[in-house]
């Protein structure tokens, strides 16, 4: 009798998870995870992951740890160990020694640092509160590094997004932080999207699609078809960071998916999922154009960024009668939050 | 007896099922954090507006019905997770709304988030209840899509009892940081001004929060109050713009644009100096 009971409650659980899953297994697939980033705090006093030390506390590490005999060791501003007050041999007997100079007291710097990896020589922007705060050039091997001081303690929302070779823009990846004042933040673990595009806008049925882009050098690119079932296939980029992928499309029915990829690193290092492009399956096969530059919305002065100046533009039509039908991003005929919800999908700063 | 047994056991575990792993991650919660749980009539007390998103969101509105015993005396939106604004944080005496909105580009996904801080002053001096809540209709919030679509929303109210007496906690806080860098912009669109130049500008303040932005255009005494967009007085932009942000602790951080074109030279004092000098050089030894 128990183990009929039991039987009746693991169906309902089964269909309740169906059900739920039905309901809302696609959303919640649609939220992305950028798990990989690590925040540690370097000026905190807690010696985290990455870290040598963290200003008075050395994690027992002295002189004579780090190979030397005698001397006082400390730690950087980088949470390093510095070794510099450490010597090797006792100092040889002597006259006595002139009075100590006076202390230099250093400037409190509030800093956060940046690392991670786009793709090779790209160039990789950050943004801060949404505005442009630094650009640099990733190397070869696709890994950057930028740094900001001067902030105030609080809390910032960064962003960070790259170019690939062909000038199209990646996803971007933001992370709120907390920046502690007189401390240096490390942001570590950022793994931009990779770039994606499609050979075909409509591919015939049963003929391949090709779904490529850009990443970092030997990644594992995994590569998603959403159609009504969702199909994945693996792939590596090459040295310079491209990948190609060949879906067949006789595995998907006739009408229009989505497709998008993400990149991994030894499974350490792992990036969201791209931007989602689209293509169909029909009758016939149509190449697609050159992807464009510019974003798909929200760019209403033609200066192919999405940013304060279009922001400014909206708002001031926000509840005015008559907008023009650019800025109205929706076409429902009014400037509302909608339209500034898709400005800022397509925000690039 | 034994279906029905079979029949709440369903039930019970669906409710648990949906409240435990669906609702959780499905809806947005937008709640009130107060900094104490009782509070003291006619006092200073302050409530933190939070959000918890469970999936990444970029736009929120919020309408909050204030009931009379309690009256917003500061509003601090230093360290929200908007960075910009639509409306500005406002409370209309006349229908006791406060009502925000802005957005959050780039999309935000977790929980526990800050949009605003008010600080309220309890009205009366009498035992009671204030009860503050979101109007269901008006606050909204949008999901990190391409298409603007709306998140479903838990909405907290929150019902604070008064207490004749006590004394509420002061926190205090030192904010002499000036407001963060920030780079203005000179831009024209045939879409506002008559395609006239105009100037945009935002920052963001980590402390008490912007207060007002002035823009003075030639000179750093001619200053105005401004709101981005702001449309140049200059329109030959042969002037330099001084763009000043006030925080709300009184400091303030100016960013200059210089000119982007040369005046004519007949405009230029200098040059003007320099050859009233000269000719008067030149009448001199003539003399």
């Amino acid at each position: 009798m128990v183990s009929k009971n039991f039987q009746v409650i693991l169906i309902g659980a089964s269909i309740l998870i169906i059900i739920s899953a039905a309901l809302f297994g696609s959303e919640v697939f649609a939220a992305e995870i950028t798990a990989t980033i690590k925040i540690t705090v370097c000026g905190d006093g807690v010696i985290a992951s990455g870290e040598q030390c963290d200003g008075a506390s050395l994690g027992g590490a002295t002189c004579a740890s780090r190979g030397f005999s005698v001397g006082a060791l400390s730690c950087n501003s980088s949470c390093e160990f510095n070794v510099s007050a450490c010597t090797s041999a006792a100092a040889p007997s002597g006259g006595g020694g002139g009075g100590g100079g006076g202390g230099i007291i250093a400037p409190v710097v509030t800093s956060i640092v940046f690392d991670g990896r786009a793709y090779p020589k790209s160039a990789v922007t950050l943004l801060k509160d949404a505005q442009i705060a630094a650009t640099t050039v990733a190397g070869t091997d696709s890994n950057f590094q930028m740094t900001l001081s001067g902030l105030s303690a609080g809390n910032y929302i960064f962003s960070v997004y790259s170019e690939d070779s062909r000038g199209i823009r990646s996803s971007l990846l933001t992370f709120p932080v907390s920046v502690t004042f007189g401390a240096t933040t490390k942001v570590s673990g950022i793994f931009i999207a990779p770039t994606i595009a499609v050979d075909k806008s409509e591919v015939k049925k049963g003929d391949n699609i090709a779904i490529f882009g850009q990443s970092a050098p030997q990644a594992d690119i995994v590569v998603s078809v959403n159609s009504e079932e969702e199909f994945f296939g693996k792939t590596i980029s090459d040295k310079d960071g491209v990948y190609l992928y060949n879906f067949d499309s006789s595995f998907v029915e006739y009408g229009t998916h989505y497709t998008k990829a993400k990149a991994s690193i030894g499974n350490q290092l792992v990036s969201p999922f791209s931007h989602l492009v689209s293509f169909k399956v029909g009758a016939k096969t149509v190449m697609a154009e050159e992807p464009k530059k510019a974003p798909e919305k929200g760019d209403l002065n033609g200066d192919k960024k999405v940013n304060i100046v279009d922001f400014s533009i909206t708002a001031y039509w926000y509840s005015r009668p008559s907008p023009p039908p650019s800025v109205d991003l929706n076409k429902d005929g009014k400037v509302n939050l909608v339209d500034f919800s898709i400005l800022a999908f397509y925000w690039t700063g | 007896m034994t279906k029905i047994f079979k029949f709440k056991t369903i039930i019970l575990l669906s409710v648990f099922y949906f409240l435990l792993f669906v609702l959780p991650t499905q809806a947005a919660r937008l709640y009130f954090q107060p900094q104490e749980a009782v509070i003291g009539s006619e006092k200073e007390f302050s409530v933190a507006v939070n959000v918890d998103a469970g999936k990444s969101i970029n736009a929120i509105q919020a309408v909050i019905s204030v009931p009379k015993e309690l009256t917003p005396v500061d509003i601090t939106e230093g360290n929200s997770i908007i960075t910009f604004w639509v409306e500005k944080p406002n409370f209309d005496e006349s229908s006791r709304l406060l009502t925000f909105s802005g957005i959050i580009p780039g999309g935000f996904q977790e929980e526990k988030a800050s949009l605003l801080i008010v600080k309220f002053k309890t009205t009366k001096e009498q035992e009671g209840k204030a009860v503050l809540t979101f109007n269901k209709e008006k606050t909204k919030i949008y999901l990190h899509t391409s298409e603007g679509v709306e998140d479903s929303l838990e909405l907290e109210s929150l019902t604070l009892p008064i207490i004749k007496g006590k004394e509420n906690i002061i926190v205090k806080t030192d904010d002499n940081d000036s407001p963060e860098n920030f780079k203005p912009e000179i831009s024209r669109d045939p879409n506002i001004f008559e395609n006239r130049w105009f100037l945009v500008f935002a920052t963001q303040d980590k402390g008490a929060g912007v207060d007002h932005y002035e823009v003075c255009e030639g000179s750093k005494t001619k200053c105005a109050i401004a709101e981005s967009p702001y449309l140049l007085h200059y329109q030959k932009l042969n002037k330099k713009i001084f763009v000043k942000v006030m925080d709300k602790s009184g400091n303030e951080r100016i960013a200059i644009l210089l000119p982007q074109k040369q005046s004519p030279w007949y405009q230029n004092y200098w040059i003007i100096g320099i050859i009233v000098l000269v000719v008067i050089a030149i009448m001199r030894r003539r003399l």
